[in-house]
């Protein structure tokens, strides 16, 4: 098994929350040997997924961040609260190890920059920068891109 | 002096909401609600967008059930287009409503309610919830997930991609169905067959560790509403509406859907913005009615699939002496035999070649200014209608939504659970919880439900310290 798996999700319809899925877009261009996942929210379902691969990148976007932020993940203790719109990365990976009993050797959850919310299908201009800045970032933190960025 | 007990945010169910206990001065309860406090407005903002766009844009209501909006949606379109689309894309669409039904369905008991079943009541509320169970009920976990997941890539490899889908249209679908995709799933239908069967066995066990506790969960008697077949089987996406009072007499039959208003009020209670929908003819809050799994199982004549017909019989004979199932807790047990009913049929319609047909869209321009959409969603009869002119641009839109037709029946529960689990003035974990798994036993989903934007009851009031009212603003 020597798979990576990169899950871009958010809402395209609110603005700079699609940035996750706008990366994917660009992305797939660059690392064609890495699978690649658009969703609109995590479900539980995608620990069984996840759990088939060595390595599994989420990209979300956050305001609560000035710049692009690479997490390194572990299992987390669930909380009691859930419905399917909070299930976080850190969920489905204590899922993948509970049901699976296996989990990716790498889980990394990178923090695109947002501004804006609001109805629009479109990511503002800073968003769109980062995500360029993801891309190099990307590069630089697990290389084996097959082209050059 | 009288207190109210205030229970928020409720979890585990889809959106937004509060439940407010009023006490007397003996402390009895005097009335329950379950208030829904998030507010959205699809129904203004559609105004103005081409009717075309519909099924995409409400499809957006909702992440859990937006394959439901969508076929409702375009079949409004059908309406306003003035066509009977192909027979391919009828099958695709039941198909896609079926893996809705699937998905949403195995979400509500799996994974929202079956927590409360199999960890328990009173087990610790941190861990009482799908990754609790993935601790203690590990196998019962991963089949549920499974389930969903069955659903969930039906949806996706007919639409394209698992939430809003902008696959189905005015006229039909947009895409054949993917052949090669065929095998995969007809290959996956024993595991989720069995996993329904076991589910089953799970809650008639679960109903005897429960039994002291059951009878309260919204036993009460109320009409029942739903869509049937021409000949009285379990119908989803078409057919005739049928109203069955408590005692199983079937008081209305065979109504025109396109013709709901006529059967359909709705009044708006200053504390909620959810709306109160009552059957006319009844009157308000006489016409309180229940709609979704437990209304369509309790008034179909007979299921048309042999495992789920098997299920209905004895989902039946819980009635005893009354003609219909009145407790709101077998909501599960009616959704479990659906979901059955639903993977029995797709495997009727994955062997049926009509699906690989190529004629899928029928294309017309608009020919009514008028169109009327419905199906069975999985809490209920969904119901879509716009009005548009003559270029299709939309100048009305309204959208009658299961989860409101239960309303009256959910504050009901809630008022039947507080009377029975309230002790004094004290809210135990275990009280609160099970006047949460009451309005669980509907499944609601009040994103879907508070779509509204209008002439709805906004009132606000400022205290001051001596709790006195200084300021009030109502709109």
């Amino acid at each position: 098994m020597n798979k990576t798996l990169v899950i871009g999700y958010g809402n395209t319809v609110r603005g700079d929350d699609g940035a996750g899925i706008a990366a994917v877009g660009i992305l797939k261009k660059y690392y064609p040997h890495f699978d690649f996942l658009s969703i609109h929210q995590l479900t539980p379902e995608l620990s069984e997924t996840m759990s088939n691969y060595q390595s599994v990148y989420f990209i979300d976007a956050s305001v609560e961040v000035a710049e692009v932020t690479k997490i390194k993940l572990q299992p987390e203790i669930s909380t009691g609260i859930l419905n399917t719109h909070v299930v976080s990365p850190q969920n489905l990976l204590n899922t993948c190890l509970h049901l699976y009993g296996k989990i990716p050797s790498e889980t990394i959850l990178f923090h695109i920059p947002a501004y804006h919310y609001g109805f629009s299908e479109e990511l503002s201009v800073s968003t769109q920068e980062r995500i360029e800045e993801l891309v190099v970032y990307l590069s630089a933190s697990v290389g084996t891109s097959n082209k050059k960025i | 002096m009288s207190k109210i007990i205030t229970i928020k945010p409720v979890s585990r169910i889809e959106g937004h909401a509060k439940i407010t206990v009023h006490l007397d001065d003996k402390n009895n309860v005097k009335d329950a609600r379950f208030h829904v406090d998030e507010f959205r407005g699809f129904e203004k903002f559609c105004e103005g967008r081409l009717m075309w766009e519909m099924p995409g844009i409400t499809s957006r209501i909702c992440g859990i059930c937006p394959a439901s909006h969508l076929v409702t949606s375009a079949k409004a379109g059908d309406d306003i287009l003035a066509v009977a689309i192909p027979e391919t894309a009828e099958k695709l669409r039941r198909m896609l409503t079926l893996a809705q039904w699937i998905q949403s369905h195995a979400l509500s008991f799996f994974h929202l309610s079956s927590p409360d079943f199999l960890l328990g009541f009173d087990s610790d509320p941190m861990k009482r919830n799908i990754f609790g169970l993935i601790e203690e009920h590990k196998e019962f976990a991963r089949r549920g997930i499974r389930l969903r997941k069955f659903g969930q890539e039906l949806i996706e490899i007919l639409g394209g991609r698992k939430i809003h889908t902008p696959w189905t249209v005015a006229g039909g679908v947009r895409e054949k169905f993917d052949a090669s995709k065929k095998d995969y799933l007809l290959n996956w239908i024993p595991e989720v067959k069995q996993t329904t069967l076991d589910a089953i066995k799970t809650l008639k066990n679960i109903q005897k560790k429960f039994s002291k506790d059951i009878p309260n969960f919204g036993n009460f008697r109320s009409l029942f509403i739903g869509i049937v077949a021409d000949d009285g089987a379990l119908e989803y996406y078409d057919g005739k509406l049928r109203v069955m009072d408590s005692d199983g007499n079937i008081t209305a039959d065979k109504l025109n859907p396109k013709l709901y208003t006529e059967f359909f009020g709705e009044i708006s209670e200053t504390w909620s913005y959810l709306k109160f929908p009552y059957y006319k003819p009844l009157g308000y809050p006489k016409g309180m009615f229940r709609v979704g799994p437990l209304a369509r199982v309790n008034i179909c004549d007979y299921i048309d699939t042999p495992l789920a017909e098997t299920e209905r019989k004895v989902f039946k004979s819980y009635s005893g002496d009354a003609g219909t199932v009145n407790n709101s807790f077998f909501y599960h047990y009616a959704r479990l035999i659906e979901i059955l009913f639903s993977i029995e049929k797709i495997e009727e319609l994955l062997n049926d070649l009509t699906i690989l047909g190529e004629h899928i869209r029928a294309k017309a321009m608009v020919n009514r200014e008028e169109g009327i959409g419905f199906c069975e969603a999985p809490r209920g009869t969904l119901f879509h209608h716009y009005w548009v002119n003559s270029d299709g641009v939309i100048q009305k839109v309204n959208m009658l939504i299961a989860t409101a037709q239960n309303n009256l029946a959910m504050n009901r529960t809630v008022r039947q659970l507080a009377i029975q689990y309230l002790d004094g003035s004290k809210i135990s974990e275990g009280m609160l919880n099970r006047i949460e798994a009451g309005i669980r036993c509907f499944d609601p989903c009040l994103s879907c439900s508070t779509h509204l934007l209008g002439k709805l009851p906004l009132h606000v009031q400022l205290f001051d310290a001596e709790n006195k009212l200084i300021d009030e603003v109502k709109r």
